[in-house]
């Protein structure tokens, strides 16, 4: 399943990489990395069934407490 | 003028865009449910403010014509201040379409393909988006002019279908909750979708005349708030209290469908519906966070953002909540002030301080 996910963000990788090089675009290509980068380690993490925190969740809590006064 | 999009649309065509956009989840779960039968008025109620939001923002887009919301925020704010801001706008977005891309797979894993994992329906939503999004903001558009019609047609001709089922007393008695919630409630239908019109604000730019903006918007909501009043009323003259049972009234309408010589089994044309205006809405909010971003970095290209921007709303519309559950009572809580905050709080405080500053400078030389 690893090797699945890796071989799709390579193929992905290759759709926009090989372009941003010729062209010599090395900003974009800073944040394109970073954010690939980004998603691999997610999805990574999801594939190993690590508990990543609901974001969502995390925020309404956060207002809840903030606003409605809630422990 | 950004170089990133060169598209032009008309504002014909922003208002049905518009329309499209506010329709979006809403053609299944209609705001204001909570409010029982009152839920149209709660709708009404939720469109007028959500077009004195709209009357905020664009006043700002009109004050600030040809500029984006990041550049207006790094015009206004200081390039470090505004960029600050401009993240935090853009993360809203971002969030947004994670929201839509939940509400879609949801629907379709409890509703039509039981059976089938979520990240099957999230991973093709997301990449018919990304193909419209990475042929910019006109295919953007004459999309929504294809499938809006349509849409509009398929409500009009269900509405009409389900009248003969409509029990009238369904809607009585009117006004039977307190002021102050039905107030509530119609806030909470203002942040959803109505409000959400602030994304427009990465959009008007690209328009012919920037000045329309605001008739424009004005006219969206409303015709948006008309269709989704549509769909409130079936629901509720069908339903009636039962509604509270469904996750998506809007369906169950139309699945109890039974016109003679027909064939029943019409509630296939709401998940058209869902499928069509959820493709739409992911694809506007989709679009702003890629340009945002594009605009935030000062990018010469937005091809290389798609891809990555993708995968990550994909992972964050998983990971957003536990379960429905969650997702229905953040809705319905936290997101009042949450959504309230980028609405109307961020482009009020930026319309105060442009006014302060008196920008934007005229060149008059001084």
């Amino acid at each position: 399943m690893l090797i699945i996910i890796l071989l799709v963000f390579i193929t992905l990788a290759l759709f926009d990489l090989p372009g941003l090089i010729r062209k010599k675009y090395w900003r974009e290509l800073a944040v394109y990395s970073g954010l690939m980068l980004v998603a691999l380690v997610l999805s990574v993490l999801m594939l190993l069934n690590v508990q990543l925190p609901a974001v969502t969740t995390e925020i309404g809590n956060f207002i809840e407490r903030v606003f409605f006064k809630k422990p | 003028m950004s170089y990133l999009e060169q598209g032009k649309i008309s504002g014909s065509q922003l208002v049905i865009l518009m329309v499209g956009f506010l329709l979006g989840s809403s053609v299944v779960i209609f705001p204001g449910q909570a409010a029982r039968q009152d839920a149209w008025i709660a709708i009404i109620i939720g469109a007028v403010e959500g077009g004195i939001f709209a009357l905020i923002f664009t006043t700002l887009a009109r004050r600030f014509p040809g500029k984006t919301m990041v550049e207006i925020l790094e015009t206004v704010f200081s390039p470090y201040l505004g960029k600050l801001i401009a993240v935090i706008f853009v993360w809203y977005a971002f969030h947004d379409g994670s929201f839509v891309i939940r509400n879609f797979t949801d629907f379709f894993t409890t509703t039509v393909m039981i059976e089938t994992p979520n990240i099957v329906f999230a991973v093709l939503l997301t990449i018919v988006a990304a193909l419209a999004v990475g042929n910019g903001l006109e295919v953007i558009t004459r999309c929504s002019l294809v499938l809006v019609p349509l849409t509009v047609l398929f409500l009009l001709v269900t509405f009409l279908a389900q009248l003969s089922q409509v029990e009238w007393t369904n809607f009585l008695p009117v006004f039977e909750i307190p002021v102050w919630q039905l107030l509530k409630i119609s806030h909470s239908a203002a942040v959803f979708p109505f409000g959400e019109t602030v994304f427009f604000l990465m959009v008007f730019p690209f328009l012919n005349r920037t000045k329309e903006c605001r008739r424009k918007t004005v006219i969206g909501v409303l015709l948006g708030a008309l269709l989704i009043n549509i769909i409130a009323w079936g629901g509720i003259g069908v339903l009636g209290p039962t509604r509270a049972l469904f996750t998506y009234p809007a369906y169950e309408v139309v699945k109890m469908f039974n016109l003679p010589f027909i064939n029943t089994r019409f509630e296939i044309i709401v998940v058209i519906n869902f499928l069509t205006m959820g493709f739409l809405k992911l694809a506007v909010l989709y679009y702003v966070t890629v340009l945002g971003l594009g605009q935030i970095f000062h990018l010469r290209s937005l091809r290389p953002l798609i891809i990555p921007i993708g995968i990550l709303m994909i992972i964050l519309s998983i990971i957003n909540f536990s379960g429905i559950t969650e997702n229905f009572e953040f809705n319905t809580t936290s997101n009042l002030i949450y959504s309230t905050f980028f609405q109307l709080v961020i482009p009020l405080i930026t319309l105060i301080v442009a006014m302060f500053r008196r920008l934007p400078r005229r060149e008059r030389g001084c």
